[in-house]
């Protein structure tokens, strides 16, 4: 088991292996990859933290291992609004901004690195032979996600933590074959992302398909250009919507799905549209994937072999995490390291893979201009509406007290601060909050005041 | 607001129901010009993804991002739905 006081590798693969595939067909080897990354980590400017925004994956990899090999910290936020990106700067004082043509804000200092790879490319490359090696202990990266206290909370991550859990998913996420290629559907920023489609192609030989393909003919098309065997990264929203296209897709070995239950039906229909063996991934950011099951074989998800769930204090132990991690759902286990889900343990909200707390959109949404009391809650799928789509995640809703009663103000106030999947969907205005005596809001008032909002009382 | 033409109506009613939108924006609110993505309507991704099945459903059209232009039609239901009118024609 890796521990922090050793020095761990950033990169095991062979030199010649291509490492990323890009839409275009051409690749970038292992070799390429390190000659790019030298140089481009020394024109990075001097910082401690480092503001990764990069939309290509190969971009973000780069510029991810440039900060390592600078002994920077990488800062992962949940989405890339303008208020994230001043809040995070804030938070670490000298912290710039690395992107390949996002919009980021003016006040910080910003580094657009597609020009600095141009120079990296051309005659006067470095050779890179030997790989860098990575002292367990440094802090590879700050990921950030909605604590329950609703402060967004740092989950910090050395690179003994990153190594370990890699050599874990591999073993779990791709069982004995070492040279699979892989398409992911999410973004590299997600720690699920982070943890398949960027920190694996690092520590195996996977090739990884540089783009982001979002609608089913694009994936499809990329599926076509990896050469098999292929793993396919992806979540429930994107699988169905994969399906529902009724486009035939090559072959994918393994398709792994995480960021929302995978519904059982689902699952069999993406082994049988795929030929492949699903693998639905269940995990969190403080702790990375920790568990998997085949949701059309097993209700019983089995737990990574590294963690060890305690139930005196609820919870998770391993060693190769900086401390043990309460998880946002209770775990009900079955028979040794097999377990259930029995509900959620907090106010945690998941839609789409985006955390949040109903909490902080709670605060977030009383800052809005003309907004003078507010509730936002889960509505049950029975009264989401015929249409809700639950792979989506949870259904959110909001009633607001105030002037004007601008919906569209609120809803781009809100998307300041969170992920636009965070945003409520139906956001009602009221004269009062349907508070009790006592001032409380209970659950079953603000659903039948919803109801009755939705009926057009 | 500028007049939605009866094509970007059917268009737009489309959204509307393949989100489930219908109860907090009706169809003929949807201003033609207006961005659906960011400040406008402030759809995301996997409404995106939403949006282009049904599409592809209703008119046989397929969206994909490789294709110039698909990232421009998202833009507004009028960019939309030239997009998807100038598809089926070619």
């Amino acid at each position: 088991m890796p521990a922090a006081g050793n020095n761990y590798p950033l990169l095991q693969r062979d030199p010649a292996s291509p490492i990323v595939l890009a839409a275009d067909g051409s690749v970038v080897t292992t070799a390429e990859f390190l000659c790019q990354l030298s140089s481009l980590a020394k024109q990075l400017p001097d910082a401690d933290y480092v503001l990764n925004l990069c939309a290509s994956r190969y971009h973000f990899l780069l510029c991810f291992c440039a900060a390592l090999l600078r002994g920077q910290s990488n800062l992962l936020p949940p989405g890339r609004g303008e208020g994230l990106q001043r809040e995070l700067c804030a938070s670490y004082p000298g912290a710039y901004i690395v992107h390949d043509g996002a919009p980021v804000i003016a006040d910080v200092r910003s580094q657009d690195i597609r020009p600095l790879l141009a120079v990296a490319a051309g005659p006067n490359r470095p050779q890179v032979n030997d790989v860098p090696v990575l002292p367990g202990d440094q802090l590879a990266a700050i990921v950030f996600t909605s604590g329950s206290t609703g402060t967004p909370s740092a989950i910090k991550k050395s690179w003994h933590t990153f190594y370990a859990s890699t050599q874990l998913n591999a073993s779990y996420m791709l069982g004995e074959k070492p040279h699979y290629s892989m398409l992911a559907t999410v973004p590299g920023q997600h720690m699920y992302g982070l943890e398949t489609s960027i920190l694996l192609p690092l520590l195996n030989s996977l090739t990884v398909f540089d783009g982001q393909p979002l609608f089913p003919r694009d994936v499809q098309q990329a599926l076509q250009l990896l050469p098999p065997p292929r793993v396919l990264v992806s979540s429930p929203v994107h699988l169905r919507a994969l399906l529902s296209s009724g486009l035939n897709f090559p072959k994918a070995d393994i398709v792994l799905s995480a960021t929302a239950p995978l519904d059982p039906a689902l699952g069999k229909q993406v082994e049988d549209q795929f030929a492949a063996s699903m693998c639905e991934i269940y995990g969190c950011s403080e702790a990375g994937s920790l568990a998997y099951r085949n949701p059309a074989v097993d209700e019983d998800w089995q737990l990574f072999s590294a963690f060890n769930f305690s139930a005196d204090d609820n919870l998770l132990h391993a060693a190769h995490l900086a401390e043990p991690v309460a998880l946002q759902d209770r775990l009900e286990f079955t028979a040794g390291k097999r377990f259930r889900l029995a509900g959620r343990a907090s106010d945690m909200v998941n839609i789409a893979g985006k955390r949040g707390s109903l909490q902080q959109l709670n605060q977030v949404l009383l800052q809005a201009d003309g907004v003078l009391d507010a509730a936002v809650f889960i509505v049950p799928p029975e009264l989401a509406g015929a249409r809700h789509d639950a792979a989506r995640g949870d259904c959110l809703a909001a009633l607001v007290v105030g002037e004007p009663a601008d919906r569209r103000a609120i809803a781009a106030h809100l998307r300041r601060f969170v992920d636009p999947a965070l945003v409520p969907r139906h956001i009602n205005f009221v004269h009062a909050l349907p508070r009790s005596e006592t001032g409380k809001l209970p659950r079953d008032r603000l659903l039948a005041e919803f109801v009755r909002q939705r009926k057009g009382g | 607001m500028s007049e939605q033409s009866p094509q970007e109506k059917e268009l737009a009613e489309l959204i509307v129901s393949c989100l489930d939108l219908d109860e907090d924006v009706s169809a003929d609110e949807i201003d033609p010009q207006e961005a659906l993505f960011g400040e406008g309507l402030g759809l995301d991704s996997i409404d995106a993804l939403e949006i282009a099945l049904a599409v592809s459903q209703k008119y046989g059209v397929e969206m994909q991002a490789e294709d110039d232009g698909v990232k421009e039609a998202f833009a507004s239901l009028r960019t939309l739905c030239e997009f998807i009118h100038q598809s089926k024609a070619a």
